[in-house]
């Protein structure tokens, strides 16, 4: 196949490194030195929810460590 | 190349399946170049296909094969393309076959417990298909919710609960398959599709297990079922060293537990790494050097029996239980690894950095001696490149039904592929190499899961299959594919050609 199709100009905000298109760097100084409580709560409960929706793929429940009633197994 | 794509091609690739499912556009070309194994990005474009088509049935599959055999055009099966070992990857441009559209469950027998689905369909999405039937397929690999079952048939994977419900190979009961001279087969074990076991004949389905691609496509699998879990346990237990956590694992391993799906022990090199550079982890004690993780599926009461037994072997080994929380949740995300977004370290500055880990099956009682003479390598090559992390090492199980003998041996580095160049391009071959060569002089094998075809470590594949072993292989390839169009180059598996046409 041609290569004609590797030549278009890039957009604006985008480099060629090695024929791996990036967002240009320079264009990425800021970065977000931290989250508010409500943002990391969100994002721990969000993986909690993923990682609970996951195992359940597996099983129908997880056992405690420990015997849950007198008896049990 | 072998073969060039002339627009006559793609015209006739067109003919076969559609406008719409030829892609030449460059970013469907490109994002099919790479896989999440470290990659040269350097050399991003020259490792393109020329052209990606997405067949639906089998016909298609037939008619693209045959094309690419006739006009020599280098064909690459490819699936979801998770595997850190680039058996998906061309090497040669050509024609990608990108299966995903190949994702329709055929039929869940409930009578004999199977289920027939062309290949391309991905686990995850398929237990929820199961689900209402009360059955369960369990391979489980480390990228669960992204992987497809017929990438899993080209590398012949490992699943993490493989000392449970096995292995790729002892899941997939029979498979119709492609040559790569486009004609169609079915392979089993014997003659019947849904037959488990069978005397009849050569053992053919081994040989499509873990072929890379090099010996065609899969377009059709029946599978085995289970029934779904009631009940898991999963426990964790911190010790204050490696040795401890490595003596500890024998108890765990021969506990007699039918329902023991899989135990993985954490080397101190991992605990430092995760307190240093994972966000998710718990803290701990710093007395805590090594973790061992054990994990059991099956019925409530068998699933409670082992449970016991698995917390009186953490005590009598010096374990201390390490919680419920971590237990599970650390757990759970052992079925999906490919969610974390990963970061290492570069000179002590904190960088985005990709994934990559090694997977020889080792015995056990060469562990402590790979884990040496490997964390020896991996250090030597960070100290002299910015662009390598040494995040430290698992061991799980490997057998499958059960929890002894050899196990899957993972060192992870980290790797800041975006400054990757040729220099340290070759560093990371060399380092791969010469990981190999540890895994080989343990008397162990090079790669329990991902295939050991990325540059380096291929080196020593007629070192590892010696006694005839790949010269077997050579001519087995040459016998089903006579031009070498299916994924040429892996494998060093053009030498069956080479040296054919010096015989000549």
């Amino acid at each position: 196949m041609p290569d004609d199709d590797r030549q278009q100009p890039l957009p604006p905000g985008v480099v060629d490194n090695h024929g791996h298109f990036e967002v240009d760097p320079a264009i990425m100084t800021v970065y977000p030195q931290f989250a508010t409580d409500f943002e990391v709560d969100r994002i721990v409960k969000g993986r909690l929810e993923y990682l609970y929706w996951v195992q359940r793929h597996f099983a129908d429940r997880v056992l405690p460590p420990h015997a849950e009633e007198p008896g049990e197994a | 190349m072998s073969g060039t794509v002339t627009r006559e091609a793609v015209s006739e690739l067109v003919d076969v399946c559609g406008e719409r499912r030829v892609v030449v556009a460059p970013q469907g070309r490109l994002i099919r170049a790479m896989v999440p194994a470290p990659f040269p990005f350097h050399r991003w474009a020259d490792e393109a296909p020329d052209v990606v088509v997405l067949p639906e049935t089998t016909d298609e599959v037939v008619a693209i094969v045959k094309l690419a055999n006739r006009l020599r055009i280098p064909i690459v099966p490819r699936a979801g393309a998770p595997g850190v070992n680039g058996g998906a990857k061309p090497m040669r441009g050509g024609i990608v076959v990108d299966t995903k559209r190949m994702n329709k469950v055929l039929e869940v027998d409930t009578t004999d417990w199977t289920v027939t689905i062309q290949p391309s369909i991905n686990m995850l999405k398929l237990n929820e298909l199961l689900a209402p039937y009360g059955v369960w397929y369990p391979d489980d690999p480390a990228s669960y919710p992204v992987s497809i079952v017929s990438g899993r048939v080209g590398t012949g994977g490992w699943s993490l609960l493989g000392s449970r419900y096995g292995h790729v190979r002892d899941n997939v009961i029979s498979m119709e398959f492609v040559l790569p001279t486009g004609e169609v087969i079915e392979v089993g074990q014997g003659g019947g599709r849904k037959i488990r076991h069978s005397s009849t004949g050569y053992r053919l389905k081994d040989l499509f297990l873990g072929h890379q691609g090099t010996l065609g496509i899969v377009t059709e699998c029946t599978l085995e079922l289970y029934p779904r879990p009631e009940a898991e346990f999963p426990a964790f237990f911190g010790y204050p060293s490696f040795e401890d956590g490595y003596r500890a694992m024998q108890p765990f391993c021969r506990s007699n537990l039918a329902t023991l799906a899989g135990v993985i022990l954490f080397d101190e090199r991992k605990v430092e790494y995760l307190r240093r550079d994972d966000e998710a982890y718990i803290p701990e004690p710093e007395s805590l050097r090594s973790i061992v993780a054990v994990a059991a599926y099956g019925s409530e009461g068998e699933v409670a029996a082992a449970r016991d037994r698995l917390m009186r072997i953490g005590a009598e080994t010096g374990g201390r239980y390490l919680g419920e929380e971590l237990s599970e949740l650390d757990w759970a995300s052992r079925h999906d690894r490919y969610a974390t977004p990963l970061h290492g370290r570069s000179r002590s500055r904190a960088v985005h950095m990709s994934w990559h880990c090694e997977d020889a099956a080792i015995t056990y009682s060469q562990l402590p001696m790979v884990k040496r003479r490997w964390h020896e390598i991996a250090d030597r090559y960070v100290a002299e490149h910015e662009v390598f992390d040494n995040w430290g090492m698992f061991f799980y199980t490997n057998n499958a039904y059960k929890g002894w003998g050899d196990f899957l041996v993972e060192i992870d580095i980290g790797v800041w592929e975006q400054r990757f160049d040729e220099r340290s391009w070759q560093a990371w071959t060399q380092l791969k190499r010469e990981i190999a060569q540890v895994s080989l002089d343990a008397g162990g094998s090079i790669s329990a899961c991902h295939g050991a075809t990325r540059e380096g470590e291929v080196d020593l594949i007629p070192v590892e299959l010696k006694d005839g072993q790949f010269d077997l292989m050579l001519k087995l390839k040459r016998l089903l594919d006579p031009n070498n169009v299916m994924n040429p180059g892996k494998y060093l598996l053009d030498r069956a050609y080479e040296e054919a046409e010096r015989a000549r």
